[in-house]
């Protein structure tokens, strides 16, 4: 069972730097198209940031991550992901095919630009939701067995 | 060409993972894998392979190491077990392992020169995907256009792998816990 990180100087760097990785992370997932990163790099840097949250986060403020909104939220990711594909297949061309996606936009090349950016959200939530997960599953569920 | 950098990070990488392998106490054990993926992610920025180093320097570097110390810290097992003697068997694996070894570097003096631009990976789908990616979704970043639009359907799979991996990690911990 992980206890509050108690150094008064981890705390203090933690909570200026926590909305700075966050906005970071979302930097990286916006300009995808432009600079190295997209969905996967920007859902660990989240993830991270979310991390770094419960480590010194006080009981009060632990109590708003639950597991089953996690699950949920990382569906949700993956199904905006198949979504966005089945959309496609919907709207009269393969699954996948982002430019048969009418909503997007006239030119096709611009259609699959939004479309690789929606799907690359939905990539994110769903990193995200699992590196919390699992951090949560390691380190808040053997609370009073030690693993022998 | 092979600069000496390169063979420098390979050799630091080779000291940290047989670190990792004989070092007593396990936390080490954990710092010494981070450390792997460190240099990992150092090499890759010298290759010029910008997407691949921040996920290794972020997923390896970071998430994976946290996650082996949250693993030990749920446990009592935090020295390395006394290493049995060295019997035949053990002397057999080791035989085995080395022809293997050598059996992949044979191989590999077939392979084409580090760099070079008539390889075959460079010859068949890569000059295309690099030419039409500005044209076809006006993305300039050549790996993010790869893996969500021309190879979409691998990242869909890879997404739901990563999910499943979080939800079995949940299943096996909710039984021991309740």
């Amino acid at each position: 069972m992980i206890k509050r990180h108690d150094s008064l100087i981890v705390q203090t760097i933690s909570h200026l730097m926590i909305p700075i990785f966050h906005l970071f992370g979302l930097y990286v997932l916006f300009h995808g198209h432009y600079s190295p990163g997209g969905g996967f790099q920007a859902g660990v840097m989240i993830g991270a940031a979310l991390v770094l949250e419960m480590l010194v986060g006080t009981q009060n403020e632990l109590k708003k991550f639950s597991i089953s909104r996690e699950l949920q939220a990382a569906v949700t990711g993956l199904l905006i992901y198949g979504g966005i594909g089945a959309l496609a297949l919907f709207s009269g061309g393969e699954y996948l095919n982002y430019e048969a996606l009418s909503f997007l936009g006239k030119d096709p090349s611009y259609r699959r630009y939004w479309a690789i950016l929606i799907a690359e959200i939905g990539v994110t939530l769903t990193v995200s939701m699992t590196v919390v997960i699992i951090f949560q599953v390691l380190a808040f569920f053997p609370e009073k067995e030690k693993v022998k | 060409m092979i600069e000496i950098i390169n063979v420098v990070l390979i050799v630091f990488m080779l000291i940290s993972a047989v670190g990792a392998l004989r070092v007593k106490e396990l936390v080490s054990a954990a710092f010494l894998t981070g450390c792997f993926s460190f240099f990992a992610a150092m090499l890759w920025a010298l290759l010029l392979a910008a997407d691949v180093s921040f996920t290794e320097a972020l997923a390896g570097a970071g998430i994976a190491t946290i996650f082996f110390l949250l693993a030990l810290f749920g446990s009592t097992h935090t020295i390395r077990p006394q290493a049995v003697s060295f019997t035949w068997k053990h002397a057999a694996a080791a035989g085995l392992t080395l022809g293997l070894g050598i059996l992949f570097l044979w191989g590999s003096v077939g392979l084409p020169a580090f760099g070079d631009l008539t390889a075959p990976a460079q010859m068949h789908v890569s000059p295309f995907y690099l030419l039409n990616t500005i044209k076809d979704s006006h993305t300039p970043n050549a790996v993010t256009a790869v893996v969500v639009d021309y190879r979409g359907f691998d990242t869909l799979i890879e997404t739901s792998v990563i999910f499943t991996a979080g939800m079995a990690c949940l299943l096996i911990m909710k039984d021991k816990a309740s």
